[in-house]
């Protein structure tokens, strides 16, 4: 027994050793904190920008359990919409379940739909960006590649009428061309002249969006007899198919989901497997010696650089063929830094991207129905400083080891120079 | 065991090296100055000889220059004359030599000054004024075409004959100039006609007004990198304090204090921006350029927000108030400059009194020998006893308060309400000149004004559309394409910090 | 001013830079801190100078303690410190270089350049300084720069200087004139600890000698009552011969043929004038010389990395002019660059990755389908038993292994291609005795092995053990190339870029 006795006598510290696994910094903890700061500064944004909400605390001292009431049920309000917005929504879950029917079932489905929906675009703009973040490369022509994917999938789209499986290709391929070749001019100048990328790939941004908006004032591009900036349609033979349009037209995830999960195994080969993916590793994190291991670092460059407008074309192309099928001058909107905050948020791993990315698809889809559903309209936008807020706490997890006092991992250390301009 | 000798070869003399190559420059520089003479007498000089294009010299009373009376133009021109000579000649200076110095300041102000007060008597004789004071004055095309054109050819085959390596980027640099005011005549042909005068004072006014923004950006993204951090958040701490100034002024009905509290709280709030990225990239070493651009994405979400929230249900927040505007008496006059840099707002003065402050802060006082000792190489200031972190934190803070301030002359600079996205990658465009302006505040000054007079331009050749060739999209296009080629680096090699973007560490 | 150490402690994680260390350093005293590297004798003086902060122990100035929080401490309590690598702003003038920190002010906030300059100038003439304040540092000689690093320590009224191995860069005339820079500061009263693992320098100046091994004091002792063999023992705990085993070379053919190359720096100077050489399989030709003087260069245009400006390099007839650093290395150059962790290594990559950094493409670690993890493993598990690579295993980060094995990792990757040519820039450079004998040896075996060996290096005793033949080089040109059994005297000559009438040496 006086083995037994031995065994049982468990170190006193076992819920004491726990409780600092618990604390050790992990991606899940400083996820789930920063996502506490995110909505603690979005509640914070709402409680200043709405005036009764304002209002209320002048009678705090008096009645202060009305205003903490009358705050706390407008924030969860907003926030449930946001979660039944982009999730699922509880009240249409109960209809299906009391009277299941196909039409019910869309319902359901809807919100799942939308986030999906809006994320299969940001999942490859994301991966593409990862490609060139692992590098210490800074894509943020995330914008403009979209924007020169969507124009040459577009030109393709609308003025072919092929077997669909070819002109999805070859709108897939130009796609992929188009900001490939965008992102090559980045590449080549900070190859051969040292010119920043974040600099170049920013003005790239812009001259696209004058670029698209003149294309869009075109007889090539335009539709005819409408002048509005709208592009002429994407034949039918050249969109991606909805999954789910038999259920309802509604649902609007499409192949183009397949096409974003097919990217995150090959980036994920890419990284872990691939000579070349290796390579740009050892680039991004010693350049020098990369270069005495004969390895062309200029190459390599324009290679990420490609590889990432590559991506960020296909999202443009995702995007036009998958949802609005034609070109408006507001094309690509905020996918530049979008795609940056995913990648980032992701921590440049190909899993992470694609939850990051349906992370931001939840919360512009959850965003809407909040703006629709709150009594005074709170904006989407609330959602991007959400967003925000819970990037800057991944991208620098310091902050949140710190001010939670989680015990420090290696791991999370925030890594490595930002490197000067001119080299 | 066998030994070699080395050859007797004759070492490369160095200096001979870097002649040749800014000798080619020379030459490069000249054929491309000829190129743009021909360019110009085919192009502006092939116009059709009848047209004509009015330029428009001032555009109020307080910016014309007044007509007077022929005696005193003679005085004038006399004096002007006088004011010219030891500009011109080497004898002359050497007269006045035992009581003076001849800096190159002095030089260029009497070659200005000089020039002013002969220029204005001949062009009342000329017969320019208008009403009695010089508005406009009417050119014809052609004539502008071959002038312009034979200058050109001319200074660039001297250029490319004599190599003269110095003057060889001022004088390129002229040259373009030249070739893009020729270019303006030639749009504006016929406004003698349609009375779409060219607005060249306008365009130029304009131009000091987009640059000012730019300057306070590149003064920022200066003050920050000569530290050792890059502040590629200048984007957003413009949209903060674009946005949080008109919010403040609106609110307090555009009262003369609450301009004031506009600029200072909008300087703050950029400032409280740039200590957030100080703390992340000096206390937690973080990468500096993923903390700029994430705190980008916040600006761009709150004001976002911000914008849609309230500012659209609350357009009284939203106001158009602007700055006073300062004409400065007498200066204001001279025609081109005058409306140009003494008829603005109050900023435009602030930014060009921050350059100076700046270049004699950093290259003169203790704390800018501190803060360039620890961009370049903070060990050793370390070693000294200068605190790196301190030094970085002041140089980014302020450098945030200027950037904030700038954000300021985007909205209650010119008396414009906020829009989202006014700030329109400006921010980045900063960096570049910083770039440009060789990580100096005189620099950045320089090529703020050239970048800003880019942008003006774009903005401006909209009312010439029926006589442009090229879409309008592409002329806006003109500062992104010109950012692209001052970070490549087609404006020489340059060598920025040696600790810029570095994380510092003592151990 | 009397200085006392007592009992300093400082840990790096488990390894103990300083373990309990002890010092007393007299007024007007010249105390010798000798010890090889990584015996702790820098982190001692970091400690010292508030640059890093001890984990227990005491300072004692004047026998009343003192704290030092941070260099500023330091310099207040009448520390100066000259650092093995200069804390001097290259950019900067002289004088805005000695004034940082302590900056003259007329009317706040300005610089008062002027009396900055004269107090330099005085200070100057004082010590007997050759300086124009308004150089600027870059355009200095590294002894010149040298001067500046003193001259800023005594501007701040420092009554200790330490000096951390000034004489590694130096030639050995240069580190003649310090020693008699440094006998002058002693006759005013100055105290200087002077750091090195030069046995010689230490005998000739030193009143008191300290000896440190592994973080500890081994001894102290005066030059009267020891000689150079005691004190070598003394400092690595064993019997050391610095003299490598190696047999008469078996020379063969010509392998690399270099002539008249020309070669530029970063700033675009001529780095490397016009220099001609031959090597053949079997033999080993070590280059000597003070750093600076083009080795770099060389070594970077020897491996591709640099472009050729004039010249032609021809490996086995081949020529190697204009080849990138990939063709360069498929061609059978092997290259242990000169600085491992920047540009040898990917420090957080795994041992493996490291171990075939250069060999991503070769077909025994990549197939069609991508990257043969498995056989990289095994490869990596094979080297680090053949090495003896001391690590858990090979899935580690490079950055957990010491020094030594760092470069093991280096070499055993290099050695495991096919080479023609192997080209070790300092390959000893920051290595315990252990490991220097460990690279030595393999040297030795591959150049047996009928491999053409270069070898740069800037320790004049690592050239002569190692080299069958000795080129010096000075300001870009190969001032001769002679036998190692040349006396040291004419290397420093040579090295120093005057030539010593070498009888024993035909020239052609």
């Amino acid at each position: 027994m006086s083995v037994d006795v031995a065994t049982t006598k468990r170190p006193p510290s076992r819920l004491l050793m726990l409780a600092v696994r618990v604390r050790r910094a992990n991606m899940f903890l400083v996820l789930l904190f920063a996502l506490l700061v995110g909505l603690s500064v979005g509640a914070i944004m709402i409680i200043v920008t709405t005036p009764t909400l304002l209002n209320s605390w002048g009678s705090f001292f008096s009645h202060p359990g009305g205003t903490i009431s009358e705050n706390f049920n407008t924030l969860w309000f907003a926030y449930e919409q946001i979660f039944e917005g982009s999730l699922v929504n509880f009240h249409a879950l109960r209809v299906v379940i009391d009277h299941p029917s196909q039409a019910n079932l869309a319902v359901v489905l809807g919100p799942i739909s939308l986030t999906l929906q809006y994320a299969t675009p940001l999942i490859v703009a994301a991966l593409g960006l990862a490609i060139g973040f692992r590098s210490n490369l800074f894509d943020i022509g995330g914008q403009g590649q979209v924007i020169a994917g969507g124009l040459l999938a577009g030109l393709i789209g609308f003025s072919l009428h092929l077997n669909p499986l070819l002109q999805i290709s070859l709108e897939l391929v130009g796609a992929m061309v188009a900001g490939a070749l965008l992102a090559s001019v980045a590449g080549v100048l900070k190859a051969y002249t040292g010119a920043h990328e974040v600099i170049v790939t920013m003005m790239c941004n812009y001259i696209m969006v004058l670029f698209m908006g003149y294309l869009l004032i075109t007889n090539l591009y335009a539709r005819p007899g409408v002048k509005d900036g709208a592009s002429k349609a994407v034949t039918p033979s050249g969109q991606l198919p909805f999954f789910f349009s038999h259920l309802s037209p509604n649902l609007l995830v499409n192949y183009g989901f397949v096409i974003a999960l097919a990217m995150v195994f090959v980036v994920q080969w890419f990284f872990n497997r691939s000579k070349t993916g290796f390579e740009l590793l050892m680039v991004g994190q010693n350049g020098e010696a990369a270069r005495t291991a004969g390895i062309n670092a200029k190459r390599t460059t324009i290679i990420t650089l490609c590889l990432a407008g590559a991506f960020c074309g296909l999202a443009g192309m995702l995007e036009l063929t998958g949802v609005d099928h034609f070109l408006s001058p507001n094309f690509g909107g905020s996918y530049g830094f979008d795609a940056i905050t995913v990648a980032l948020l992701g921590r440049n791993k190909p899993w992470g991207v694609f939850f990051g990315a349906i992370f931001f698809g939840a919360m512009y889809a959850g965003g809407e129905a909040m703006q629709a559903f709150t009594p005074t309209n709170i904006q989407y936008s609330l959602a991007q400083v959400i967003q925000a807020v819970v990037v800057f706490c991944v991208a620098t997890p310091a902050l949140i080891i710190e001010i939670f006092r989680l015990t420090d991992n290696e791991r999370f250390r925030a890594s490595g120079a930002a490197g000067g301009w001119a080299k | 065991m066998s030994t070699t000798a080395p050859l007797n070869v004759p070492e490369i003399v160095t200096l001979e090296n870097l002649r040749r190559i800014s000798r080619q420059r020379a030459l490069g520089y000249g054929i491309t100055l000829m190129i743009i003479g021909v360019l110009e007498v085919l192009w502006f000089g092939g116009a059709n000889s009848s047209l004509e294009t009015t330029l428009e010299l001032g555009y109020n009373s307080a910016t014309v220059m007044p007509s007077i009376a022929a005696g005193l133009r003679v005085v004038a021109l006399l004096v002007g004359l006088v004011l010219l000579a030891p500009v011109a000649s080497g004898r002359v200076r050497a007269l006045v030599a035992s009581r003076l110095r001849f800096t190159t300041g002095l030089r260029g102000l009497l070659a200005i000054v000089g020039g002013y007060l002969v220029v204005w008597p001949l062009a009342l004789w000329g017969g320019v004024n208008h009403s009695g004071a010089l508005r406009t004055m009417t050119i014809p095309v052609w004539t502008t075409g071959y002038v312009l054109g034979a200058l050109s050819i001319a200074a660039g085959a001297l250029l490319a004959w004599r190599r003269f390596d110095r003057s060889a980027s001022p004088l390129l640099l002229t040259g373009m100039m030249l070739f893009i005011l020729g270019f303006l005549v030639w749009v504006a042909r016929g406004s003698n006609v349609s009375g779409l005068q060219l607005q060249i004072t306008g365009i130029l006014a304009a131009a000091v007004s987009a640059a000012t923004f730019l300057i306070f950006g590149s003064l920022s993204g200066t003050l920050c990198e000569r530290s050792g951090v890059v502040n590629i958040a200048i984007e957003g701490q413009f949209m903060t304090g674009a946005i949080s100034s008109v919010m403040i002024v609106s609110a307090m009905n555009g009262s003369g204090i609450s301009k004031l509290l506009g600029v200072l709280v909008a300087g703050l709030l950029g400032a409280l921006l740039g200590w957030v990225l100080a703390i992340m990239s000096l206390r937690y070493q973080a990468n500096q350029i993923i903390v700029g651009i994430v705190i980008v994405a916040f600006c761009t979400a709150v004001t976002q927000f911000l914008m849609f929230q309230v500012l659209d249900t609350h357009e009284n927040l939203n106001g158009a108030y602007a700055l006073p505007v300062w004409a400065i008496p007498f200066l204001s006059h001279v025609p081109i400059v005058g409306p140009v840099l003494f008829d603005q707002n109050v900023l435009v003065y602030v930014a060009i009194l921050g350059v100076i402050i700046a270049n004699v802060a950093l290259f003169r006082t203790r704390w800018g020998l501190r803060v360039r000792s620890v961009g370049e190489k903070p060990i050793a200031s370390e070693t000294v006893g200068v605190s790196v972190l301190q030094m970085r934190y002041s140089a980014v803070i302020l450098g945030g308060f200027i950037a904030g301030v700038g954000g300021a002359a985007f909205t209650i600079g010119p008396g414009t309400n906020f829009t989202f996205g006014m700030t329109s990658g400006y921010g980045y465009i900063a960096l570049a000149i910083m770039i440009f302006g060789r990580w100096r505040p005189y620099g950045a000054l320089m090529a703020s004004l050239l970048f800003g007079f880019t942008i003006a331009l774009s903005a401006n050749l909209n009312i010439y559309l029926s006589q442009l060739v090229i879409p309008q999209q592409f002329i806006s296009m003109l500062p992104y394409f010109i950012t692209i080629a001052a970070v490549a680096g087609l404006v020489g090699r340059i060598r920025p910090p040696a600790a810029d973007g570095v994380p510092f560490s003592r151990e | 001013m009397r200085l006392e150490l007592r009992a300093i402690t400082k840990r790096f994680g488990s390894l103990a830079a300083n373990n309990d260390v002890s010092l007393v350093v007299e007024p007007g005293q010249i105390h010798c801190l000798l010890g090889e590297n990584g015996a702790g004798k820098s982190t001692l003086m970091n400690v010292l100078y508030g640059m890093i902060t001890p984990d227990s122990g005491q300072i004692l100035i004047n026998d009343q303690v003192v704290t030092i929080r941070d260099p500023k401490d330091a310099v207040a309590q009448g520390i100066g410190m000259v650092h093995q690598h200069f804390m001097l702003i290259p950019v900067f003038s002289v004088a805005d270089n000695i004034i940082l920190g302590s900056e003259p002010l007329k009317p706040w906030p300005f610089i008062d350049h002027r009396s900055a300059t004269e107090r330099i100038v005085a200070l100057a003439d004082e010590y007997n300084f050759d300086i124009d304040p308004s150089a600027t540092i870059e355009n200095l000689p590294i002894g010149q720069q040298q001067r500046v690093e003193i001259l800023k320590a005594l501007s701040h009224n420092a009554e200790i200087l330490i000096l951390d191995e000034p004489t590694a860069v130096l030639t050995p005339q240069e580190a003649d004139a310090l020693m008699v820079v440094m006998r002058s500061l002693k006759d005013q009263g100055k105290s200087i600890i002077f750091i090195t693992h030069k046995l010689k320098e230490v005998l000739e100046i030193a009143d008191v000698i300290t000896v440190m091994r592994l973080g500890e004091v081994v001894g102290t002792t005066t030059p009267e009552e020891s000689d150079e063999a005691a004190l070598a023992t003394m400092m690595v705990g064993r019997d050391v011969s610095l003299v490598v085993d190696k047999p008469p070379a078996q020379v063969g053919e010509v392998v690399l043929d270099v002539k008249n190359l020309f070669v530029q720096d970063d700033r675009g100077l001529t780095a490397v004038k016009g220099v001609s050489f031959e090597v053949r399989a079997g033999e080993i030709l070590a280059f000597a010389g003070v750093q600076g003087n083009g080795q770099t260069e060389l070594v970077e245009a020897l491996t591709g990395m640099r472009a050729v400006m004039a010249g032609t390099m021809e490996l086995n007839g081949k020529n190697l002019v204009g080849s990138s650093v990939r063709d360069v290395l498929d061609a059978g150059v092997g290259h242990v660059p000169e600085d491992r962790q920047r540009h040898g290594l990917v420090l957080s990559l795994s041992i493996a990755d490291n171990l075939v950094l250069d060999q991503l493409g070769s077909p025994e670690y990549k197939a069609w389908w991508g990257r043969k993890l498995k056989a990289i493993e095994e490869n990596g598990k094979a080297r680090i038993a053949e090495y003896d690579i001391r690590a858990q295993d090979e899935s580690e980060p490079l950055s957990a292994l010491s020094g030594g094995n760092q470069q093991k990792v280096v070499m055993a990757r290099e050695l495991s291609r096919e080479l023609k040519v192997l080209i070790c820039a300092q390959p000893t450079r920051g290595l315990d005795v252990g490991s220097i004998e460990f690279m030595h040896r393999q040297i030795v075996a591959i150049r047996d092995e009928g491999v053409a060996v270069v070898i740069v290096s800037s320790e004049l005793d690592e050239v002569v053990a190692l080299g069958d033949r000795v080129a010096v080089l000075f300001d870009g040109m190969i001032q001769d190339i002679v036998a190692p059994t040349t006396s040291r005297e004419d290397l420093g000559l040579l090295m120093a870029g005057s030539r010593p009438a070498l009888n024993s040496e035909p020239r052609s």
